[in-house]
């Protein structure tokens, strides 16, 4: 399996409890969709496979690392395994869109001569190869959370982790980007989405976990689409 | 090696890329570390100058031995030559009274009134010049004088020691008060640039958060500030070459013609090669050891946990 969460409680300093006993796994190569209301613990649970944030209780593992016992040093290194995909896009808006998509590369001491021929797959592969000089500000939300997906796969990661990616986009745009996660899965690379659209759970039919108030009450399997 | 370099390439370059974007006010911290460094640049650069100059006096340091009018010209060349084995002596030279009558006649334009007189009053005159270990030390200089002042046909020595003395001692109060300013002004373009570099991490901190989730190391994150820190530290310090430089070639003129006066031939330098690097270079050296401190401090706060997903 690829992450396992065993018993995983998370509080923040304020004192809220944020996820309380979440144990669940997912396998290599699975789709899996995350949801709850607002305040649930999405978030709170794929901060926890990113190590943005530590669990307060329990076991996190991921790609056979226990994260609990990850050195500070090594924590870039096994996010570079991970893409992952923000509501926000989290671009740079003073680079160019070839430029952020080339940053996980750089930032990993990729090799600057197949540096262009990957950005250039990951762009075609999120239909923007010909906008790769353009500034992010001036693509469209969806086009933007293209390219921020463009970067998340550009490394090749085993796993692809994303919040709500579709948050604000409308439903023509968002069956765009499900449909390309999708595709990203059935080329091999784990997925983890966080949505509130239970739409696509349906539609492609794929595994779904749910958190209600930090607890996770249910897990279905495949739904049938 | 070559992914390294290039790496270190780009950043560089990157960095010289985020100076020019930021140009007010990467020129107004430049200019500031141009004047921080520039005032004791300058100031090392006289001391060094004023050396040179005592250095041109040290080197013509003579001592005048008058000799009592009934000794012979025969009996000061014997002087001479006894003298002139003496182990704090370079050479031993002889004025007779005829030559000194002849000099003084050439400078004092009172050559008619000096013709007139039938009898020349003038002593025989030894000029000891010392050994350059004698003479750059004012012990050895005031023994030796004293030991000259005491020889039988000798009426006096002369040597004007007070003026040496007070001016190494001079000398010596001036360096340490240049390293004392150069010390706080090196402290002063620390800061300027560490206040720069804390800027541009606060202006950067959501660039910093992305790239560390993306899987950027602290290094990483670090080295284009630590570039930038250097850079303005060089820049400064080029600056400050420049300025010293104009400065000096400012007041070479006056410099020469009032040493002229003194008879001695003698330009002002500006700071040589060595000094230059070293100015240049401990700029670029404080701005990467603040750029250094201050990413150290500043870094950890924009983890990308501090803040939402
Ligand atoms: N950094 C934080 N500090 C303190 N409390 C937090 C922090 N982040 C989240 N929380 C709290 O933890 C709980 C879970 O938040 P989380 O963001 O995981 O929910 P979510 O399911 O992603 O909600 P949404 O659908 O609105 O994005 C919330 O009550 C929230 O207030
Ligand atoms: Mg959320």
């Amino acid at each position: 399996m690829l992450i396992e969460f065993s018993k995983v409680s998370k509080r923040y300093p304020e004192g809220h409890e944020a996820l309380r006993n979440v144990s669940f796994v997912v396998d290599k190569g699975e789709m899996v969709f995350l949801t709850g209301h607002s305040g649930a613990g999405k978030s709170t649970l794929l901060r926890l496979v990113t190590l943005i944030e530590h669990a307060t209780n329990g076991q996190v593992v991921v790609n056979g690392q226990n994260l609990g016992r990850l050195k500070r040093r090594t924590i870039p290194y096994f996010r570079r395994q991970i893409g992952m995909v923000f509501q926000d896009h989290k671009l740079l808006h003073n680079l160019s869109v070839f430029d952020n998509v080339a940053l996980p590369l750089i930032v990993s001491g990729f090799h600057p001569r197949d540096l262009r021929r990957r950005v250039h797959a990951a762009l075609d592969k999120v239909g923007l190869l010909n906008r790769d000089r353009a500034k992010p500000i001036t693509l469209s939300g969806g086009e933007q959370q293209r390219v921020g997906i463009a970067r998340a796969v550009v490394n090749r990661p085993s796993l692809l982790v994303a919040d709500e990616p579709t948050g604000n986009l409308d439903s023509g745009l968002s069956d765009e980007i499900f449909d390309l996660f999708h595709d990203f899965n059935y080329h091999g690379v784990t997925v983890l989405v966080a949505t509130h659209d239970l739409r696509h759970i349906k539609r492609l039919g794929k595994r779904s976990l749910t958190l209600a108030d930090g607890y996770m009450t249910q897990q279905t399997d495949t739904a049938q689409p | 090696m070559i992914v390294w370099l290039t790496r270190h390439l780009q950043t560089l370059i990157g960095s010289l890329g985020d100076l020019s974007r930021n140009s007010f006010s990467s020129i107004l911290s430049i200019s500031v570390i141009g004047i921080a460094l520039a005032l004791p640049g300058a100031m090392f650069a006289a001391l060094e100058n004023i050396h040179k100059f005592t250095a041109e006096f040290e080197h013509g340091a003579k001592i005048s031995l008058f000799l009592a009018p009934e000794v012979s010209i025969m009996q000061a060349k014997d002087l001479q030559q006894s003298l002139a084995q003496h182990g704090d002596i370079k050479y031993v030279e002889i004025i007779t009274p005829d030559q000194a009558m002849e000099e003084f006649k050439l400078r004092s334009g009172l050559k008619d009134a000096l013709n007139s007189l039938s009898e020349n009053p003038l002593p025989v005159v030894l000029l000891v010049y010392p050994e350059d270990k004698v003479a750059r030390s004012p012990e050895k200089l005031a023994g030796l004088i004293n030991e000259l002042g005491k020889l039988e046909p000798v009426e006096l020595s002369q040597f004007d020691l007070e003026w040496i003395k007070r001016l190494t001692a001079l000398l010596e109060l001036a360096t340490r008060a240049v390293w004392v300013i150069a010390i706080i002004l090196g402290l002063g373009v620390f800061l300027v640039i560490g206040n720069t570099i804390r800027l541009a991490i606060v202006n950067r901190q959501e660039e910093i958060r992305i790239i560390k989730l993306i899987g950027g190391t602290d290094a990483f994150v670090r080295r284009s500030f630590l570039y930038s820190g250097m850079l303005q530290g060089l820049f400064g310090g080029l600056l400050a070459l420049l300025v010293i430089f104009l400065l000096f070639s400012f007041i070479s003129k006056p410099a020469s013609s009032l040493s002229s006066m003194y008879g001695i031939r003698f330009a002002l330098d500006p700071l040589q090669l060595l000094p230059s690097l070293i100015l240049t270079g401990s700029g670029a050296l404080l701005g990467w050891l603040s750029a250094r401190i201050t990413v150290g401090v500043y870094l950890r706060q924009f983890e990308p946990g501090k803040q939402q997903l």
